[in-house]
């Protein structure tokens, strides 16, 4: 067994997890365009974002609409009422939608509720104390100095 | 003929799962061996052992019913006057062969529903929000993570958190590292695996495939390693597992593979396992499906 196995145990700490559910928050291609929509040029009628959504996306004024409310439910877009219609904004800016998501999938990975389905280069389900990777690092850097001293 | 039928289902089945909870247990004295070899040597034998079960289970149940091939292993015997070569079969296999088909279709997908659902949202999620790069996906989000996603035409996701906070060698590192995960598919061996010991309770599989990840990362580790050095690499790691520490707080489930990975990355290189060996288990392998057929036709045919 090499040394620096024995200097640093590796121990594994493991708690039953939740069961592994496939609950991720999911947005639709539909609802993903019209938020993109949003965050270039917010405060926009549902007839406005209609008319700028291109073809293969292009689709009637209750679909857009019917998508917006959708939005608005997961308290994504918020709404003014002005004259007849409706003017709608993003709530969640596009890095605090993805932080939002990103933080998620980290936290159920984390707690064992998700199975692991992406290959991070550091494990998110991995835990580290400082002492452990002043340890590693302390060996690293020794392993560089001395191939420093073999050159 | 539904006797005949359910007969084969559960001898596939029942096989199935009888070898998977065997090879779990033979696993232990397996691990020392898997975890001194090559790690992309070891990611496909795992793999490999890992199929071992199903494989062997319809090789066996194609051996059985296939009357010009059983007719060579199964020893000579009549029934009811008739001494024809012919497949085993008995009418009380139906009832175990309908459970034991249903509880391995809903492990299969459970595994399925588990994964794949997930997956499609994600990647489909990330690749619209994201900023394409050609070489990988840009994240505008603060949080520290690079990751590759996806089966078949798997992609790389970096933060800009990340690359805000590590070094053009890091990055350089992380995308050499991500880029191996790529181009092996990883991800899928991944799926396949899980798939492949999916009728199985997951505590029994548990350790190979957590084997397995570990030789597909440290397979990666050293592919970026032969651009860069061992030491880069391993620095790299340290310093992403420090980004990474702390985001998430009330840990129920932790493993060490970074651990593991870093302290690999500063021992020799493992070196693969002979070619000879190889060939031997695959005889051995061989020989003890052949030597099966016999035993389980008889077995078979003596369930009332």
């Amino acid at each position: 067994m090499p040394e620096h196995r024995a200097v640093i145990g590796i121990s594994t700490v493991r708690r039953k997890p939740p069961r592994p559910s496939n609950a991720l928050p999911h947005l639709g291609e539909l609802e993903l365009t019209l938020l993109k929509l949003l965050w270039d040029a917010p405060e926009q009628s549902a007839h406005n974002l209609q008319q700028r959504l291109q073809a293969p996306q292009d689709c009637s004024l209750s679909t857009v609409q019917s998508t917006l409310e959708r939005l608005h439910r997961k308290s994504l877009v918020q709404r003014d009422k002005r004259g007849h219609a409706y003017v709608y904004r993003a709530h969640l800016g596009r890095a605090e939608l993805l932080g939002k998501l990103l933080g998620g999938v980290i936290r159920q990975l984390h707690d064992g509720s998700l199975e692991p389905i992406l290959s991070s280069f550091v494990d998110f389900a991995d835990r580290f104390d400082d002492d452990t990777l002043d340890q590693l690092d302390a060996l690293v850097r020794q392993r560089m100095e001395r191939r420093e001293e073999d050159c | 003929m539904l006797a005949l039928l359910a007969s084969m289902v559960l001898c596939v089945v029942a096989l199935w799962l009888l070898l998977g909870a065997a090879q779990a247990l033979l696993y232990r004295w397996l691990q020392p061996t898997m975890r001194a070899i090559d790690p992309a040597q070891a990611s496909v034998l795992l793999v490999g052992w890992l199929a071992l079960a199903p494989v062997v289970a319809l090789l066996t149940a194609y051996l059985l019913y296939s009357p010009d091939i059983a007719g060579w292993l199964v020893a000579g015997h009549c029934h009811s006057g008739q001494c024809v070569s012919h497949g085993p079969r008995s009418g009380l296999a139906v009832a175990p062969a309908a459970v034991l088909a249903l509880w391995a279709l809903c492990g299969v997908a459970r595994c399925l529903w588990q994964q794949w659902l997930p997956v499609r949202r994600l990647y489909d999620q990330l690749t619209r929000i994201g900023d394409d790069r050609g070489d990988y996906v840009a994240l505008s989000s603060a949080l520290p993570t690079a990751f590759t996603l996806g089966w078949l035409r798997p992609r790389i996701f970096i933060s800009e958190g990340m690359r805000a906070a590590c070094t053009g060698e890091d990055i350089d590192c992380i995308l050499r590292h991500e880029n191996a995960h790529r181009r092996r598919r990883d991800n899928l061996r991944l799926l396949a695996g899980r798939i492949l010991t999916a009728p199985l309770p997951q505590r029994l599989a548990h350790a190979t495939l957590d084997d397995l990840k570990l030789c597909c990362e440290k397979a990666c580790d050293l592919s970026a390693a032969a651009a860069l050095s061992r030491e880069a690499v391993a620095a790299a790691l340290l310093r992403v597992a420090r980004l990474q520490q702390g985001q998430v707080v009330g840990l129920a489930f932790a493993g060490n593979q970074t651990q593991r990975r870093v302290l690999a990355l500063l021992e020799e290189s493992p070196s693969p396992l002979a070619g000879g060996v190889l060939f031997t288990v695959a005889s051995a392998t061989l020989l003890f499906v052949l030597a099966l057929v016999n035993p389980l036709h008889r077995a078979i045919e003596l369930l009332p």
